[in-house]
């Protein structure tokens, strides 16, 4: 197993995509921060106060970090499906449960990284060229919650690129089944009249946005930070059995 | 006796199809087990469950007497249907990378197996630009990666030039001379005769038999047909010549069951005693038939 997550972390270190999405994620931070300060200095919103607090927690949007991240997490799982050598690696003697593994460990050190860059390169950034802000126990309680989010999005990514296995399709289908499957839900909850059950709070596609911008309360954070583990019990298990059950 | 690869009742079922049925095969330590069959016979089934890209419906195997294959298959190099790298990166590169999953294996270890297979001289070029054969001669490097004790290769030599044919034969043969044991799956009949030591024949999804090389041979090979102006002249002189040969004489032709090392010198001899050779045939399609009427076509 210690072998592989080498083997798995030496692939990540080669990644372009690893790269050319961090940068991407960067630049957009970059750029968004830069015309928040334009934007600020016009007269029209001088009484207006943009903090880096706010734009640290707005950045998962600001960025793409769910699309950006999500899209190199399928690039990356379906690589050795799509070029097969994923059978290298099991006929070396590795289990294809120890190949799921090592992946998502190291899938999950790869998006807690991004996570963390770009959160300290926003925040160090705007802290620059605009005010810092107050950062209180709220503002790492609303961060523990995007990074579980962040993390479920990271379980629906490898969910979908094993139960797929090619790149097209599983990108396609990692950004569009969301929204498929939200519209049709909501639908349905229309049409039965159950918009009792607010659905869309438990719904992981909102999560981020519920919790990117300040004010953000404290019931929104403490669902998020509950129901993200769930989605992420939920994808990895599929995930799991599928790899298991399916042949290579 | 030690078996490297048995297999029990081993089964595998697509929907309806039973692409693996109630298999039973037995692989010897340093043997060279020709897998034989026609396309959709069930060899590449067999071998991807050998590997574990396959889960079995029902049925055991062991490797190496154990049935802890995950342990067993440390001690398996293997190529399975086309050659997987990663192409935008040299062979060196690649070797490297898989050379991670193997206990030990350095730049100098490396560098070696490309000799061996006659890519060392490779450089910057990417694998994508591979011809099929340096492809394949580099999918046997990395299944020897970590010095396996056996190779399973499926069809290695589908889709090469005569050429690289006589490469990978030469490869497996200089590997095996080396102790490591090969299972090689082929259709090519031909092929598998000049390096396998044991056949095992592969039918819709049944091994229907197993036995090796000199079975063969005894079954079906070293049958000569000579078509001469005296037979029974003929068969006289053979038997002075070669007195451990086995031959007959039947309707008019001689035949000789026995195999022999050189036709030309049997030739010369019956022409240098005055008898006229009409024909003179090595009946090698015998073994074709052989196996063909085996695989049930």
């Amino acid at each position: 197993m210690k072998k592989l997550l080498c083997f798995e972390l030496f692939k990540l270190r080669k990644r372009k995509s690893f790269y050319v999405c961090t940068g991407i994620m960067l630049l957009m931070l970059f750029v968004s921060v830069l015309s928040t300060k334009e934007m600020l200095e016009e007269s029209f919103y001088s009484n207006l106060k943009i903090t880096a607090t706010e734009i640290t927690a707005e950045s998962l949007s600001i960025s793409n970090f769910r699309l950006i991240a999500g899209i190199f997490v399928v690039l990356y799982v379906c690589e050795d499906f799509e070029q097969q050598t994923i059978k290298n690696i099991v006929s070396m003697g590795y289990s294809p449960a120890q190949a799921y593994f090592a992946k998502t460990i190291v899938l999950w050190i790869a998006t807690s990284f991004m996570f963390v860059l770009t959160k300290g390169f926003v925040f160090a950034f705007s802290a620059l060229v605009l005010e810092a802000g107050s950062i209180d126990y709220m503002f790492f309680a609303i961060m523990g919650a995007q990074y579980l989010a962040i993390m479920a999005e990271l379980a629906f990514g490898i969910f979908i690129a094993l139960l797929l296995r090619k790149t097209g399709r599983s990108v396609s289908a990692y950004i569009i089944l969301p929204l498929v499957l939200t519209m049709v839900l909501f639908m349905l909850f229309d049409a039965f009249e159950l918009e009792y059950y607010h659905l869309d709070r438990y719904w992981l596609l909102f999560f981020i946005d519920e919790i990117s911008y300040l004010p953000v309360e404290t019931a929104e954070v403490t669902r998020v930070a509950m129901v993200s583990p769930v989605y992420i019990a939920l994808f990895l298990a599929a995930a799991y059995f599928i790899n298991r059950k399916r042949d290579i | 006796m030690e078996y490297v690869i048995q297999t029990k009742g081993l089964t595998k079922v697509y929907g309806s199809l039973c692409a693996v049925n109630n298999l039973s095969l037995n692989v010897k330590r340093g043997d060279i087990y020709g897998l034989i069959g026609t396309n959709g016979a069930g060899k590449t089934t067999l071998m991807r469950m050998l590997l574990g890209l396959a889960n079995s419906t029902r049925g055991e195997i062991e490797l190496f007497g154990s049935s802890n294959l995950l342990e067993g298959r440390r001690k398996v190099g293997a190529l399975i249907e086309t050659p997987a790298f990663y192409n935008n990166e040299t062979a060196m590169e690649n070797m490297r990378r898989f050379a991670i999953l193997n206990e030990g294996v350095d730049d100098s270890e490396i560098r070696s197996l490309l000799d061996f297979v006659g890519l060392s001289h490779t450089g910057k070029k990417k694998v994508g630009q591979f011809s099929l054969g340096m492809r394949q001669r580099l999918g046997i490097a990395i299944a020897l990666l970590g010095r396996p004790e056996l190779l399973i290769l499926d069809e290695p030599v589908n889709g090469l030039d005569p050429a690289g044919i006589k490469d990978v034969r030469d490869i497996i043969l200089k590997l095996n001379s080396q102790g490591v044991t090969v299972l090689v799956s082929s259709h090519l009949l031909d092929e598998l005769g000049k390096i396998a030591t044991v056949y095992g024949i592969m039918s819709h999804g049944f091994l229907v038999e197993e036995l090796s090389a000199a079975a063969v041979s005894e079954k079906c090979g070293g049958c000569i047909t000579i078509s001469v102006n005296d037979s029974a002249g003929a068969l006289e002189i053979i038997k002075e010549a070669y007195p451990e040969t086995e031959a007959e004489t039947q309707a008019g032709v001689v035949r000789i069951l026995s195999p022999v090392s050189d036709l030309s010198e049997i030739n010369a001899l019956l022409v240098s005693r005055g008898i006229k050779v009409y024909q003179l045939k090595n009946d090698s399609l015998a073994a074709e038939d052989f196996f063909i009427e085996r695989m049930g076509r």
